[in-house]
Order: C-alpha cells, then structure tokens, then sequence
C-alpha cells in the first residue's frame, strides 16, 4: 500500500488531469462558439461586397469560415483525441490568442477587443498550470510587436504608434500573467492539500474499515463462542431486553424447565414458576430491571410434567456505551440438591448446636462443680498455713495446697483450651493500665520466685506505654504462663521480662514481650513441637516438672488472636528467651488519665545503685534516668560505701542509696548499718530492695533508719511514689519512724467496709478470712435477697457479689440494685463467679457490676481489685 | 525538451505546424486584403458645372460617393463625423450613394444612408445611374472629394488607412488640414491624394471591379 505523500500524488496527478480535461473541453466549446459567433459576424456584418449592383460573398465571410475554422479545429480535435495533455493546451493557448489577434484585427484595433486576450488569458488559468500562459503570452507579443510596428492601425487603430505602446501592452499583460501565475501555483498547493487531506481521509477510512472488518469478525467469534458456550452450558441462561421481556433461552433452560424457548419469551418464563413463589418473583424481577440492579432470587418451578424443582436465577444489566441498560443476561441454576443438602445441613447444625448447648453447659456446671470445692481447699489452706502450725502440719497443708493448685491449673487449661478450640473465646478490648496490669503480672510472679532465690526483673523500655487497648486478662495470662515456666524450669539465676514497641501507628501499637530465663534450656528439634497441645521438650520433664503440657498452646492460640506470633531462642543449659509480639489499640492522650506530676524535682538528684545483679542495675539506671536523676552503680556493698566516700569527699553527696537486700559478702542491712555509722553519709536515703520478704524485715530496717523497704520486682511507679516520700522525710530522724513499705502506702488509703455476698459457706469463710486479714469490715449475705436488704440499711464501700446463688442470683440482685440507686449513686459491685464459661464477663459488666473474679478466688486478685475498686481515703 | 518531442507524434506535429501555417497564411490574406486600396479615379480640378449638385459658395464642398451597401465603407461614414465634428461648420458635405437606374425605389435607403444623413451638415443625395460619380471620375465607394469656395480641388482620396478601418488617417489630416484658415486665406492651391478602400461603384461589366 501507498504511503500518504504517495496516494496524494496519486490523487493530485488525477484531479490535475480531471481538470485540464475539463478545461480543455471548456475551452473546446468556447473555440467552437467563437468560431461560430465569427461566422455570423461576418455574415450579419459584411455578408457581401459590391461593385455597382451586382455582388459577392464577402472575403470576411470566407476567412470567418475557413480561417476561424482553421484556428478552432485543430485545439478542438487535439481535445477530442488527446484530452488533458500539454500539447493540447499550449496548442488551446496559441489558438486563442490568434483568434484574439485576428478579432482584433477585424475590428480595426478597436482598443474594446484587447479585452477579449485578457480574458482568454483568466481562462487559460483554469488550467492551474501557468506554463500554458507562456505560449499565450508569446503570441500576443509577437502579434503586438510585429503588427505595432508594420501595421500599428491594425492593433492599436492609429496610424503611427510608439513602441512604448507595445511595451505598455505587453506589460499589462505580464501584469495579468503574474496574478495568474500566483493563482495557478496557488491552486496546485490547493489542490495538493485537498490531495493530501483525501489521502490522509482514504487511509484513515482504510484503517477505519480494517478494523470494523476486525471487529466484526472479532465480534462473530465471540456470538460463535457464546452460542456454543450457551449451548454446551449446564445451567440455562437467557436474554431480555431493554424491558425486561425474556428473548433468548438455551437449550438448558429449556431442559430445566420443560418450556419451550418460544413458551418463555416476555413474561412466559413465569408460567412454569411455582404459584407460590410466582408474585414474589415476578416483583423481584420488575423492581430489579426498572432499578437497572442485579437480580438475584431463589425459587421453585413446577415442570409441565409436575415435579418441582429450585431454581437460583441470576441476572445483569447489560449496557450500552452511554451507560444505559440495553437488556439482561441471566442464568438459572438448578439447586435443587443444594437445598435438599441445605435442609438436611439444617437440621444437623441445629441437632449440633443443641449438642454443643448442652456441652457448654455440662462445662459450665463442671466448672462450677470443680471449682467451688477446690475454692474452699485453696483458700482454708492459704488461711491454715497463716496460722502457727507444727513443721510436719504446715509440710502437710503445703503439699495439699500445691496438689489443689496444681489440680485448679489443670483443670483451668483444659477448660481454657477447650474454649479456645471451640472458638468459643472473644478478647477484650477495653482501654487499660498496661504498666499496672504488667506490674500485677510481675508481683503474682514474684511469690513463686523468690522462694527458688530467683532474680525477678521487670524491664519496661520509655516507649511503651502507659495504657493501651486490648484485652489485659489475656495479656496477663499469656504472661503468667511464659514467665511460670520460666520460674518452673529456672533452678537458680534470673528471670527477666521485658517489654519494647515492636512497631507503632496512629491506631495501633505493636507490642514485643519476652521472658528470659537461665533454667535447662529446650533442645532445638522440641522448639517448634512445645507450642503444639500437650507437648514438652521431654516426657521426662512432665515427670519432673509436673503441667499438662497446654500453657505453650494455649499462650500461641492467644497471641494469633491477639494479632502476634510467639517463639523461643533457646540453648540446652543456657536458658531460654521466649518472645511473643501482641498488637494493641492506641489510647488518644485525652484518654489516658494522668498520674500527678511528681511535686519534689528530682532533677539531677544523685543516686546510688547497689546490687550484685547486672540486669537489675541496667533497670534501675534506665528508670531513675527517665526521672533524670543522676545515678551511679555499685555491685557491692563495699564499693558503695566507697562510691559514697567520694561523693562527700566531692562534697557532692547522694541524696539516696538504692540497695538490694541479698547481696554477698556485705547484704543490704549490713551496708546501712554501715551508712548510719558515718555521720558524712547523713544525707542518703536508703531504701532497700528486697527478692524475699522475711519476717522481722520490717523491724531491722526502722532499726536501720532505712527510709523505704519494696519487695521486687519493684513497679516503677511504686518506686517513684517511695522516693517523693522518703525524700520528703526529715533524714536525721529516720530511725524513729517506720519504713515506707508497698503495704503502708495502700493502708494510708484503706479502711472500708465490705458487703460479701456468698450462700457456699465454705467460701463465705475463705473470703471473709481474706478480707478481714486485711482489716477490710465485712458484712455476710446468704443470698442476692439478703445482699439487697443489708444495703438498703447501710451504705458500702465495695460489694463482692457470687453469680450463682439460691433465691435471687447476682445478677438479678445487681440488677434490683442498680435500678434503686438510678443516677445519684453507685456502689462498686465486683462479680464472683466459679463458671469460666464464655461470655461471664460480658453477662455480668452489662448487668451492671463494675468488676470480675473467677474462683476459686485468689487473695492477690482479689486484694488487686479491692484496691483498685475501694475509693482511696476511705 | 528532449521527452517533449521524445512524446512527439510525428503526424500530429505536422498537423500542428499546418495548423499554424495556415493561420499566419490566412492573417497574411487578410491583411494584405484590407490593405490593398480600390482603382483611383480622376477629378476634375474644378466643380463640373453640369453637376446637379449644389456647391457652396462660402465653404469648402465635400463630395463623398459611396455604395449604400458596401461594408468597407461604413468606416468611411464614420471616419467623414468625426470629420465633421473636427471641421465645426467650415465645411459643407455631400454625400452621393450609388442608385441603379432601374433599382427599386429605396434601394439606396439602408443604414449607411441613414448614418450619413444623421451627420449635421452633410447632405445625402442619390445618384441614379451613378451618373454625378462618373462627372468627377468615381470609381470606388469611399471616394472624397474636397473643392474650395471657388471651385477648384483640393483633396481627392479616401478617409479611411485601410478597408474597413476606422481611425487615424492621412485623409482625414489632410481635409482638417485644408481648413486651416490662414491657408485657405492664402488660397493656397496645393492638392493632397489618398488611397481609396472601398466597393466598385460601377458593376465590372462596365467598368473594372474594385476590390473589396
């Protein structure tokens, strides 16, 4: 094919040739006319001429005749037999101008003739070739020339002319020949564009046309594969129109339904719909396509030979360029085994759910069962080993209440696990103190550590922080097991747990936990299998160490659920580091409540750390840092004693001694005494870090004068809140006054009384021992009736309340309670209940108590939400 | 140039040449047709006194013969108004057309007779028999004469520079030039000629035709 600059010379060389063939003939005629119009010139003219009377033709008539003809003929037959070419038209040019010469010599050089060569020279433009102007021209010059100077009358009718007048003629035509000449040039480049634009215009409609073949064909595979796919289809389908009036039906459909296509075009279709489902269907179907949506509908036909199918018919608009609905394909599929699966899946889900009804409710009361009981063991022995007992009873109590423990901590994993298989566990996501809850952690730990002589160190790092959203219960507990195990497989050494933000946005925090520990180990082929179900590093080490196996599978279910992982690092004899990763939601600044500032500026305060214990001196440099104290670290009692020698020979003395208790060679009390003894160490505080609390500890320390005494893992807000008190002490009379203890900073807060509302007798001793073991004064009620009665008689600090209870139950009597008090009051209620089943906690927050423990009650739980619940100062 | 006539069809460039001969051989004709006078008669140098007629006594006569019907000499006509528009009544004009003997009465009447009547100060009269133009010798239409106020010739020729033409000639000159006052106060007695172009005023079996 042509390029476009090639079809637009095509195009131009044939319009060019269109033209001077039309030209020509133009030209031809008015040869033709001209000739004629002379002859009769001459005939009405000078027909004849005389001599006396008697006449002849004129010789006018015979030149018109033959001299015209002779000049016409020849350009009118080259336009006959050689149409559009050069020679034909110089050949027009020449003879035109010599018809111009001879008029002009026939009428005597009248001037009005000249007119007629400028005339035929505009005409010879029709040509758009000015090269035809040159012979024109050059006739009408020589004839001017030659006839100018030989016969001036003849052109110009005057019988002498000056040459200038031939030159002025020859140059009016030049004049006329140059306008031309533009002319023409300009209308080649006319004609080369309009070439052009047709060639583009040609190829464009090629390319154009190309396509609508393309697409055609495109378009005739796709029908080609829409009827063989519609033919071949297993479901029916068909087509509507703009209306909705069914047009097209496949073979399938028509199988289907047992209606022929032709039964089913418009609204045909609905025949075979069951009577029934007919008028929904129907209004299903109208409301779908006016509204120009998706129509989607189940439904039943009844087959012309009665049997009754389902039917799930499914349609969309089809549309136009412009948007809109042209018509409608559909499909219809025939689920008339989906639904009898369906009905039958029906049945056996509910047949399942009354199943699993029963089950959580078997749970529930096993829950309840198991519990109660080993509530009463756990506690009246708690309560037993309080009391002064012979070696051997206290031997016995101890291994009873390490048999119930063991016993409830089993029993609360299977059920734990149980739930969390089921899916039956949802977590929280209240807006907590995640530093309380993590100190809570760390202070229920610290029981079980420091009777192994066990380091316990708690690590949070700056940015983590205060409070976050998520579930503290399941934190708590996932915590509790990795650092249980810690402690379990730990003979001597640490146990450190740490926190640090994994990653944080605006929404969300990434929180990185682990808990490392200096115990046996786990052999690395047992690193992966320990965090499946009842599972551990070695069978031998249930034999040892006792559990079921379930804490690691349990702890990894909760950090998927809590959007983490969990893994461990570990080396056989060298400990383990088991990590997880748990996401939480962020609390808005506004939200978080706001400690108070610290009112003493502890700004570069000097402070001295003791203890032989690395990690526990990294920690407590880090959070005295954050308080911007300025700290120094000892690892011994006698370097301190030298530490402190400089700092007053520096007369730069520390304002406080940070020491840990159990230290080799000098221990914790030992150092203060040795403080006290010089006079130039009077400005230090001592406060004394202890692993282990031992009776008389109390008593050494105001024997001491040592200002405050905390049990670790030390909380850093409780550190802070012993600091700003013992600095506000008067140091010289120290030993006169007791120490600041964790126990002395709660009582200045507590003193309150107590409605405990409990019908199992054996738990109403067990809570009543707890809490009066904290002074707490308490009031007893059988049941939810007996709990109302006495608080319509007296006001309360705190209300424990059981769930489950004879007559009116907790929760219709917190109900009753919260109806009475309506806006003006509210009495903290905490729920107790010995079913562990999903769901209790929610049940019992949405009937209105503000807090909940499940038994069997544990007296850290409870006295955490004692203190927690019980307004301060009272 | 050289593709042009390597293009070239010989018989159709020889009929192109003929073409072109013919026409510069048919213009030729036609010049030397129109530039070929007609035969030249001889005036007598006074006034016949025979003539019937009438000569002015105080200005110079004009005798124009002419044929009422000769192409050529529609020119002539025209040439003798602008003759007379230039003389402004220093001249009196006749105009005699040529009537056959036995003609049909207004034969002579055509437009020539009609142009020439409507001259102011031309008389037209006509001439049966062409018996005034053989008086003064006519032989060709277009013919002038000019005689002063005292009867003698003055002029004798045409007013026309060629057959048919219209225009600048040496006649008309000639004629305006004799009107020129102080000459014909100094009664100068020089004559001017010019070629007559004009139709015969006599058929040619009387007399030799005149080309026309």
């Amino acid at each position: 094919m042509l390029g476009a600059e090639g079809r637009a010379a095509e195009i131009f060389a044939a319009r060019q040739r269109q033209i001077f063939c039309r030209t020509d003939r133009l030209f031809a005629i008015l040869m033709a006319l001209q000739w004629v119009a002379g002859v009769v010139a001459a005939f009405v003219i000078s027909p004849r001429t005389w001599a006396g009377t008697s006449s002849q033709t004129h010789l006018h008539v015979w030149a018109a005749v033959l001299l015209g003809g002779a000049i016409s003929s020849f350009p009118i037959f080259l336009t006959m037999v050689r149409p559009g070419r050069a020679l034909t038209r110089h050949t027009i040019a020449v003879g035109q101008m010599l018809t111009a010469a001879l008029l002009i010599h026939l009428t005597g050089g009248r001037i009005e003739t000249h007119f007629h060569i400028f005339g035929s020279l505009a005409f010879l433009a029709f040509y758009r070739d000015w090269k035809v102007l040159v012979p024109a021209t050059v006739v009408v010059g020589v004839d001017h020339l030659v006839r100018g100077i030989f016969w001036p009358q003849s052109v110009y009718g005057v019988l002498t002319a000056s040459p200038w007048r031939s030159l002025e003629h020859a140059a009016w035509v030049v004049f006329e020949d140059v306008v031309l000449i533009k002319s023409c040039l300009q209308g080649v480049r006319d004609l080369w564009e309009n070439a052009r634009a047709q060639a583009t215009l040609e190829i464009l409609n090629h390319s154009v046309e190309q396509k609508v073949v393309e697409r055609t064909a495109a378009l005739q595979r796709s029908e080609e594969r829409f009827r063989l796919l519609s033919a071949s289809a297993p479901i029916g389908i068909f087509q509507t129109d703009a209306s909705g009036q069914w047009g097209y039906t496949n073979e399938a459909w028509q199988t289907m339904s047992g209606q022929s296509s032709a039964a089913a075009r418009g609204l045909g279709w609905s025949q075979v719909v069951h009577p029934e489902d007919r008028a929904a269907v129907l209004a299903a179907w109208q409301a779908a396509w006016q509204a120009g949506t998706e129509f989607s509908h189940e439904y039943r036909i009844l087959r012309p030979d009665g049997t009754l199918r389902w039917l799930h018919a499914r349609a969309r608009a089809s549309r136009s360029g412009d948007g809109n609905a042209t018509g409608y394909v559909g499909a219809a599929e025939d689920i008339t085994d989906r639904k009898g699966a369906e009905a039958e899946w029906k049945s056996a889900r509910e047949a399942a759910e009354a199943a699993n009804r029963s089950k959580s409710e078997f749970l529930a009361n096993m829950s309840h069962e198991i519990r109660t009981p080993i509530n009463g063991v756990v506690g009246m022995t708690e309560l037993a080993l309080d009391t002064d007992l012979t070696l051997e009873q206290r031997e016995y109590l101890e291994t009873v209440k390490v048999s119930a423990d063991s016993l409830l901590t089993v029993i609360n994993d299977i059920l734990d696990f149980s739930k969390i298989e089921a899916g039956k566990v949802d977590m929280d996501h209240i807006a907590f103190d995640l530093q309380s809850n993590l100190h809570e952690v760390t202070r229920m730990l610290a029981a079980r550590a420091h009777p192994k002589g066990l380091e316990l160190v708690f690590h949070t790092a700056p940015e983590v922080p205060e409070s976050v959203t998520g579930d503290p219960g399941r934190l708590r507990q996932i915590l509790m097991n990795l650092a249980s195990n810690a402690i379990k497989f730990t003979a001597s050494g640490e146990v450190v747990l740490r926190a640090e933000v994994d990653s944080r946005s605006d929404e969300e925090v990434c929180l990185h936990f682990s808990v490392t520990d200096t115990g046996i180990g786990i052999p690395v082929e047992k690193q992966q299998s320990i965090f499946r179900p009842f599972e551990q590093a070695d069978s031998s080490t249930t034999r040892r160490y006792g559990g079921t196996g379930l804490g690691l599978a349990i702890s990894t279910r909760l950090v998927e659920m809590m959007g983490g992982s969990i893994w461990v690092e570990s080396e056989p004899g060298h400990g383990a580091t088991f990590h997880f990763t748990a996401r939480f939601g962020v609390v808005k600044e506004a939200e978080i409540p706001r400690a108070p500032r610290p009112a003493l500026n502890l700004y570069d305060l000097r402070v001295l750390i003791v203890d032989d214990n690395a990690t526990n001196r990294r920690v407590l440099e880090q959070v005295v840092t954050n308080w911007r104290m300025r700290s120094t670290l000892v690892e011994s009692g006698r370097a301190a004693l030298a530490a402190l020698e400089r700092a007053a020979a520096a007369a730069e003395p520390f304002r406080l001694v940070l020491s840990d208790c159990q230290m080799p060679e000098m221990d914790g009390f030992e150092l203060a005494a040795r403080i006290r003894e010089r006079p130039e160490f009077s400005a230090a505080s001592i406060i004394m870090l202890t692993s282990a609390g031992v009776r008389g500890d109390g008593v050494r320390c105001r024997e001491l004068g040592v200002a405050g005494y905390l049990t670790k893992p030390v909380h850093q807000s409780e550190l802070l809140d012993t600091i700003l008190t013992v600095l506000r002490l008067e140091p010289p009379d120290a030993e006169l006054k007791p120490p600041v203890t964790r126990h002395s900073l709660r009582e200045n807060t507590c003193r309150a009384s107590i409605l405990l509302a409990e019908d199992n007798p054996i738990n109403q001793r067990v809570a009543l021992r707890m809490l009066e073991k904290r002074g707490y004064q308490v009031t007893v009620a059988g049941n939810g009736k007996e709990a109302l009665a006495a608080l319509e008689k007296e006001r309360f600090d705190l209300v424990l309340m059981d769930v489950q209870m004879p007559e009116l139950g907790g929760l219709e009597a917190i109900a009753e309670l919260r109806r009475r008090e309506g806006a003006e009051r509210h009495t903290g209620v905490i729920a107790l209940t010995a079913s562990a089943m999903k769901g209790d906690r929610e049940e019992c927050l949405a009937a209105g108590m503000d807090d909940y423990l499940a038994k069997p009650i544990k007296p850290d739980e409870l006295y955490a939400a004692l203190d927690q619940w019980i307004p301060r100062g009272t | 140039m050289r593709a042009f006539f390597a293009r070239a069809n010989p018989p159709l460039a020889l009929l192109g040449i003929l073409w072109l001969v013919s026409a510069v051989v048919g213009l030729g004709v036609l010049t030397d047709y129109a530039n070929t006078p007609g035969a030249a008669g001889e005036a007598p140098v006074a006034w016949p006194p025979s003539s019937g007629i009438e000569r002015s006594r105080q200005l110079p006569t004009l005798l124009l013969l002419a044929h009422p019907r000769c192409p050529c000499t529609r020119a002539t006509i025209g040439e003798l108004a602008v003759l007379m528009a230039h003389a402004q009544g220093r001249l009196a004009a006749r105009v005699v057309f040529f009537k056959p003997t036995d003609g049909p009465e207004g034969w002579e009447k055509t437009d020539l007779w009609e142009s020439a009547a409507a001259i102011p100060g031309v008389e037209v009269v006509a001439d049966p028999g062409g018996r005034e133009a053989a008086r003064v010798g006519g032989l060709t239409s277009g013919q002038t004469l000019v005689y002063d106020a005292g009867g003698r010739l003055r002029f004798q020729g045409g007013i026309t520079a060629a057959r048919g033409h219209a225009g600048d000639n040496a006649g008309r000159s000639a004629i305006l030039a004799l009107l020129d006052p102080v000459r014909l106060h100094r009664g100068v007695a020089s004559r001017s000629q010019t070629f007559v172009f004009g139709c015969a005023l006599r058929s040619h079996r009387a007399a030799a035709p005149a080309r026309n």
